[in-house]
């Protein structure tokens, strides 16, 4: 299947340039690593919806159109644009198109595209659902997912990354669990909550390298099930980056700095994917596995790993 | 067959970052990621596509203290099995009877 066919009614008319009808003149600015990131075009609804969301990491309008940061914008498209999707049972999936100075992306009710012309820009088409709820029920999601994507890609060309883990804060330092799905990443941040510790994120968080050596955590607002979206919070350096294994009870192994690497590089959406862009995530993911010690966790629901992991890391 | 008057190289198709002696293998039309040893890390650098399997013996030997048909029947396992895996190609085939390979341990990540 070629790209957008899942997604598109005429995947060929996908958007070649950074244009097309705004869906008004209202603009925010999201305070994220890398950023900020400005997007305009939005309606008043739209602005609203992205406030309500991510709360505290809007900043004041007044930054919107500023210099620096990530500049992206929002276009209105017709809902005949994109094809009915069978939601039921269906795994949340965007479809993408790599080249050397551009990134397409197509989803539900989502075509996208990241450039470079120099510096990177965003640019979200999407539309009504023909019913008239898409501001209601489908945009707060849509703009999240693209930002996701935007961020993934941002971080990359700060020398960071964006991480499929859970990160939680003890002692003033943060520790990532990676793992894909089901791996545990939920229940750690559940037990961890419940012991007392801060949770991040349960899903993705923005690891990147601090200038003296080392690496630093930053919250995003981009959760699972646990943590919180609307919040900001100072960033937290790395202590440990943790494989998440379930067993019958706490036990640590060390990992190499090569096997961390790999590990990291397998947990980075998006970029991990991307044949032009691969290469520099390694090379980041490189610097970043020898930031903190690593390690695989194992961990039951029953039994309390802190100690032992405070303990094992050197 | 591989044997020691073989020339084989790295696949297009793979990139790859040494490590603390470990390499850090992508795939990537798989976006696999795997995570070879030391020996089978040298290996890659050595596959140049140019020098023969034994002069790789001959390489390694001022790295390993190891006899030598030891080395030799070593490095001809990981280079069929990387081979097999899909990391090295044949350029130039053997000429001589290949020794059996056996399947050394292959770290993968998820």
């Amino acid at each position: 299947m070629s790209f957008g066919e899942a997604f598109l009614a005429l995947p060929d008319l996908f958007p070649a340039r950074r244009s097309g009808e705004p869906w008004g003149g209202r603009s925010v600015s999201l305070e994220l690593p890398g950023g900020p990131y400005q997007v305009s075009g939005l309606s008043a609804a739209q602005e609203s919806q992205v406030r309500e969301r991510f709360g505290e990491l809007c900043g004041a309008p007044a930054a919107a159109g500023g210099t620096g940061g990530v500049q992206s914008r929002l276009f209105a498209v017709a809902a005949g644009d994109f094809r009915e999707v069978d939601t039921r049972g269906w795994e949340y999936a965007i479809d993408f198109d790599h080249a050397p100075r551009s990134v397409r992306c197509a989803g539900l009710r989502i075509m996208a595209r990241l450039d470079w012309s120099p510096v990177l820009s965003g640019s979200l088409w999407t539309c009504e659902d023909g019913k008239g709820r898409a501001e209601q029920e489908l945009f707060p999601g849509i703009f999240e997912n693209f930002l996701r994507v935007l961020l993934a890609y941002r971080l990359t060309e700060l020398g960071g990354a964006l991480l499929h883990s859970a990160g939680v804060v003890d002692g003033g330092q943060a520790f990532l669990f990676l793992g894909a799905s089901g791996a545990g990443k939920t229940t750690l941040s559940r037990l961890s909550l419940a012991a007392g510790r801060t949770v991040l994120s349960d899903d993705l968080n923005a690891l990147s390298p601090l200038p003296g050596g080392g690496a630093r955590v930053d919250k995003l607002p981009f959760t699972g099930d646990v943590g919180d979206r609307r919040s900001g919070s100072p960033a937290y350096p790395l202590r440990g980056l943790l494989q998440l294994e379930k067993g019958p009870a706490a036990a640590f192994r060390p990992l190499s700095a090569a096997r961390a690497a790999a590990l990291l590089l397998a947990c980075s959406p998006f970029v991990n994917a991307d044949p032009h862009r691969r290469e520099r995530l390694a090379a980041n993911l490189s610097g970043l596995a020898r930031a903190a010690p690593a390690g695989v966790l194992t961990f039951s629901r029953e039994g309390d790993f802190w100690d032992m992991l405070r303990k094992s890391l050197p | 067959m591989i044997a020691l008057d073989t020339v084989l190289r790295r696949h297009d198709d793979i990139r790859y970052r040494t490590i603390d002696r470990e390499a850090v293998v992508v795939r990537q039309r798989a976006a696999e990621v795997l995570v070879l040893n030391d020996v089978a890390s040298r290996i890659l650098d050595l596959a140049d596509g140019a020098a023969p399997v034994g002069a790789w013996v001959e390489a390694l030997a001022a790295e390993y203290a190891v006899p030598r048909a030891e080395l030799a029947r070593d490095v001809l396992e990981f280079a069929a099995e990387l081979a097999r895996e899909g990391l090295l190609e044949v350029v130039s085939p053997a000429t001589a009877a290949a020794r059996p390979a056996m399947v050394p341990a292959l770290g993968k990540t998820p």
